[in-house]
């Protein structure tokens, strides 16, 4: 049996992909092809002040995070989300997007990693 | 089995939704779109069952907006990860709201909800069909419309006008969905921008029929079909 990094839910990705090793492989693939797409939208939208873009692009990345298992990060971007419809700027969340940047990039590294480590357990198998 | 098109802005949403529904065997997914315009030209264009459709995209436009717009009604299923949509999903009638990521069960019991209810749709759409009026949206509104007023329909690109003799009405539509649904003893395609009623047919000159003193083309290739439908003595 694969063994997830501790940021990866283990309980709910058994739920979703029922052990399917080969297709989570697959999951974490297309979602690493798009990773740092999605980090250079979120992150030119906050250069730009742009308040409604960054919540758009956190909501965006907030359900790629779901379908990889890093609820922690889901349910901090729902945080993050919910804020920028509290505040009427950019500047006044500055502390919390900034932050969330910051573990958004420290998760690509941990995806990277999984998805390594899956590619050599699926070839196992074969 | 059903034919479905999924909205969706996240590739590995949309990923996911494909192999939910492969797996499932009951949902063909014919195409699959990341913007709103585009699924609503294919949409207008190609008749599905199934809309899975995310509310919130990248766009100005949301999935709302989409359901406003289309000229008829698919079953749709909402795939979004914000519940707050849930009273929006209430209003738009949608089969059933998929809060991302869903499992495989959760997708299940969505499907079946609208392979229940689509058993029935088509006997409905034959009773219509039998009626002797129907509904078009126009003005904000539901409008009933019986067969017997209408004098013909014509196309204006993405929208239709309803012609009565006392009033027109311009109805987002398209001649070819309308083509399909509307009552064949009584409404004939004669050219690709034109429906007529075949009984307000007051004469036929050549490419030409007219309806009071209303010219409209007959297409060469709708010809054959327009001559068989009038009775000649």
């Amino acid at each position: 049996m694969f063994q997830f990094d501790k940021s990866i839910d283990v309980v709910f990705m058994e739920s979703m992909y029922d052990n399917d090793f080969a297709y989570i492989e697959e999951i974490f693939n297309i979602t690493l092809d798009n990773y740092d797409a999605d980090v250079e939208m979120l992150s030119d939208r906050y250069k730009h002040a742009d308040l409604k873009g960054v919540q758009k692009a956190i909501h965006k990345m907030k359900s790629s995070f779901g379908f990889t298992g890093m609820l922690e990060l889901q349910k901090n971007c729902q945080e993050a989300e919910t804020k920028c419809g509290l505040v009427s700027s950019v500047s006044e969340i500055k502390n919390d997007i900034e932050a969330l940047q910051d573990q958004i990039k420290e998760h690509k590294l941990i995806l990277q990693r999984e998805y390594n480590r899956l590619k050599i357990f699926n070839n196992s198998l074969t | 089995m059903l034919t479905a098109v999924i909205i969706e802005d996240l590739n590995v949403a949309t990923e996911y939704l494909k192999h939910c529904c492969n797996k499932s065997g009951k949902i063909e997914v014919l195409a699959s779109f990341t913007t709103i315009g585009s699924a609503l030209t294919y949409l207008n264009e190609n008749h599905v069952d199934v809309v899975f459709l995310d509310i919130e995209m990248q766009e100005d436009v949301n999935g709302f907006d989409l359901l406003d717009r289309l000229a008829y009604s698919p079953k749709v299923i909402l795939t979004t990860s914000n519940p707050e949509y849930a009273y929006n999903a209430f209003e738009y009638n949608v089969s059933d709201f998929l809060k991302k990521p869903y499992t495989y069960q959760r997708f299940l019991n969505a499907v079946e909800k609208i392979t229940t209810s689509a058993t029935s749709t088509p006997i409905k759409e034959e009773s219509a069909k039998e009626d002797d009026h129907f509904y078009i949206k126009a003005d904000g509104k539901l409008i009933r419309l019986m067969n017997d007023d209408i004098l013909y329909i014509e196309s204006m690109g993405d929208y239709v006008r309803f012609v009565t003799n006392e009033k027109k009405y311009i109805s987002h539509n398209t001649i070819k969905w309308l083509e399909e649904k509307m009552n064949a003893s009584i409404f004939l395609k004669v050219h690709r921008s034109f429906i007529v009623n075949i009984k307000k047919v007051s004469n036929i000159r050549e490419n030409t029929l007219y309806i009071n003193a209303q010219e409209i083309p007959i297409s060469k290739a709708n010809r054959p079909e327009v001559m068989k439908r009038i009775n000649i003595l």
